[in-house]
């Protein structure tokens, strides 16, 4: 059986498992999000393969769609120029599946808005996302009691629902999140929208550190982080970061036909940055 | 089904399927609009505002050449006689009143056509509240007068240049405007459409037009007839009459044909999907990604439709069918030319419809049209299709 038992340690999930050994070693977890098929589909291939190399702990694989409500201009117009070239979750799917025939390890997690999933059909995505061994899912337009079946259906494909917490979400909503998140709470770390920005403090520490405490998954925080510098202040607060917009803004700006040796020097220095923080 | 009585939706239809940072905004909304439409001063504030501001209660107008046409008694519920020309300031001044009793100091909405953009700045300037509208940028090219106005009466307008460029766009960035400033902010959507409690209170407000109608036709109404986009004229139209054995018929917009790639017929040719925080009848690509909707009349082109509708539909209480651009013309030049009343292009597709299916009226029965617009904003748009 493939790990569709979470509580056996044999088959615990790969995010789990690399949080886990996080833990051991007293480090804090780097996650990377890319949209699937932007600038092409060959560079998110080579930064799948590329961020493994480095030692970045968790992709999102980002699903273009039409109309994200939580994105800023800058994943707005990855999702368009992906959606153009004809990017779809089905060949997503195909694509992940072949990266992890060669050889592809590093724990992915699907990041989508509902329609593309529910128009599939969520048991039929999740049957796709196993397949092509995807271990998590996030989807920012669908809060975590809107439809608690979704849920079921991914885990019982072995894929952690991963939920979302803000500064000012409810506290009772807050402590069910931390309460029903698998694999990570996801925490976002600003009122807005994902996109680029330079902080001069971090207002929500506080907030993080205490979400931790309670929470049983780790908690990692993402939205508008963008310099290694920022995301090593993060990291020695929360259990791990998210970097988005600075990555996928990064890969637009150079060649779609393979990923640069500047993409792989920024993310380089994001996994030093992070890492340094014990 | 499971869901029929689950708070926030209708049958399956509706929801909130919103990033989490609104959730809390959609609470607070809920609430002080649950209390308000209880709350006997702020109905009365409503109510005096329509009669003294906007022109309620609006005209129960015979149409003699439609009764002719089809053997019925036709009327026209005469909401393109309010203050902007249309039904949308039943809504914005319901939703800005109650935006300033929360406290919030700033006001955002969208707009296609322009015709919900003009009736909240007209809210805000009555009320004195800043007011962003977002609209298409493709859209602000072609209505440069309804910007015109909107900047008259003190709005800032901003084009909106993310997706297609039109009301769609506009409804996604004006989301993601209300996400950015949640806290001072209250978005006041244009349609029966969006997250609850959205659907429920934008009918509320146009409920207004079905309950005047019932008043003035004691009662007695047999076939109801109305234009869908987002669907906010009809369901204001319907809402009272669900409970009555009045037929009642919702009009698409079925653009060049609904057997082509330019329609905006949700209900007939859609499937389920979710758009814009609800879950209803969508054009979509087998993929999920949401497609672009097409009608001559601009207040018709949203590819989706408010989620009651979506429920009504699969009811069977509601009648939905869709007519092309090319009998709402002629809709738009029989109105004209037989009664000096020229309706919006929107309102158009009810009139064609009527002309189209004349023997399927009662005879000697009660039949009413929403004229839910006027159409003084469409002619120069409808001057490139007739030849006079």
């Amino acid at each position: 059986m493939p790990r569709t038992s979470l509580s056996s340690k044999v088959n615990m999930n790969p995010i789990e498992e690399r949080f886990k050994i996080l833990r051991k070693q007293k480090q804090k977890a780097l996650i990377l999000f890319v949209e699937g098929g932007d600038p092409s589909f060959e560079v998110t291939r080579q930064t799948l393969r590329y961020c493994q190399e480095a030692g970045v702990d968790v992709v999102e694989l980002g699903i273009p769609f039409s109309d994200p409500l939580a994105d800023g201009p800058i994943i707005q117009a990855a999702s368009f120029r992906a959606i153009e070239h004809g990017t779809t979750f089905h060949k997503l799917m195909l694509m992940l599946s072949e990266e992890r025939a060669k050889g592809l390890t590093i724990p992915v997690v699907v990041m989508t808005s509902f329609n593309p999933i529910n128009k599939v059909g969520l048991d039929q995505s999740a049957r796709m996302m196993k397949h092509a061994r995807v271990d998590g899912i996030i989807i920012p337009d669908l809060p975590h009691d809107e439809d608690p079946s979704v849920r079921t259906v991914y885990e019982k494909h072995g894929i952690l629902p991963i939920l979302m917490t803000t500064p000012t979400t409810d506290p009772k909503r807050h402590e069910q999140v931390l309460k029903r998140s698998r694999g990570f709470v996801y925490y976002v770390s600003l009122i807005g929208l994902t996109g680029l920005m330079r902080r001069s403090s971090f207002s929500f520490k506080n907030h993080v550190v205490a979400s931790k405490a309670r929470s049983k998954a780790p908690v990692c925080v993402g939205f508008g982080i963008t310099t290694a510098e920022d995301a090593r202040g993060i990291a020695r607060f929360a259990d791990g970061v998210i970097i988005g917009s600075a990555l996928v803004n990064h890969l637009a700006l150079h060649s779609p036909k393979h990923l640069s040796d500047a993409s792989k020097k920024l993310i380089d220095s994001w996994v030093a940055a992070v890492k340094s923080v014990r | 089904m499971q869901k029929q009585h689950r708070k926030g939706y209708f049958m399956e239809f509706g929801g909130q399927f919103v990033p989490e940072i609104l959730k809390s905004a959609l609470d607070e909304l809920e609430v002080a609009y649950g209390k308000a439409k209880r709350d006997r001063k702020f109905k009365s504030e409503v109510a005096t505002i329509l009669r003294e501001y906007a022109g309620r209660p609006t005209l129960l107008t015979p149409s003699r050449s439609l009764s002719k046409l089809t053997g019925a008694r036709v009327f026209l519920k005469r909401e393109d006689l309010l203050h902007t020309g249309a039904h949308k300031i039943n809504n914005t001044i319901g939703q800005v009143l109650l935006a300033k009793r929360m406290g919030k100091r700033r006001i955002i909405a969208e707009t296609g056509a322009g015709q919900h953009g003009v009736a909240t700045a007209t809210a805000c300037a009555l009320f004195g509240m800043p007011c962003v509208v977002y609209m298409g940028k493709k859209d602000t090219e072609r209505q440069r007068l309804n910007v015109f106005r909107m900047k008259l009466m003190g709005a800032e307008v901003v084009p909106v240049t993310s997706g297609s460029q039109t009301l769609k766009d506009a409804i996604n960035d004006a989301i993601r405007d209300w996400i950015k400033n949640v806290r001072d902010t209250h978005y006041v959507i244009g349609s029966v459409v969006g997250p609850y409690p959205y659907p429920e209170m934008v009918r509320d407000f146009h409920s207004v037009i079905g309950k005047e109608t019932l008043r003035q036709t004691r009662g007695r109404l047999d076939v109801a007839i109305a234009c869908v986009g987002g669907g906010s004229n009809a369901m204001g139209m319907f809402h009272p009459l669900l409970k009555t054995k009045a037929k009642l018929i919702g009009v698409e917009a079925a653009g060049e044909g609904v057997n082509t790639a330019h329609h905006s017929a949700t209900m007939t040719k859609g499937t389920v999907g979710i758009l814009h925080g609800f879950k209803s009848y969508l054009l979509q690509t087998a993929d999920g990604q949401v497609q672009e909707a097409h009608s001559i009349s601009a207040g018709l082109d949203y590819p989706g439709v408010g989620p009651e509708h979506a429920m009504l539909k699969k009811s069977g209480r509601v009648f939905y069918t869709a007519v092309t651009d090319k009998v709402a013309l002629e809709g738009f030049q029989f109105l004209s030319r037989q009664e000096g009343i020229i309706p919006a292009l929107e309102t158009s597709h009810a009139i064609g419809y009527l002309m189209k299916n004349p023997r399927s009226m009662p005879k000697g029965g009660t039949v009413v049209v929403c004229l839910s617009g006027r159409g003084d904003k469409d002619v120069e748009h409808a001057s490139h299709f007739i030849k006079l």
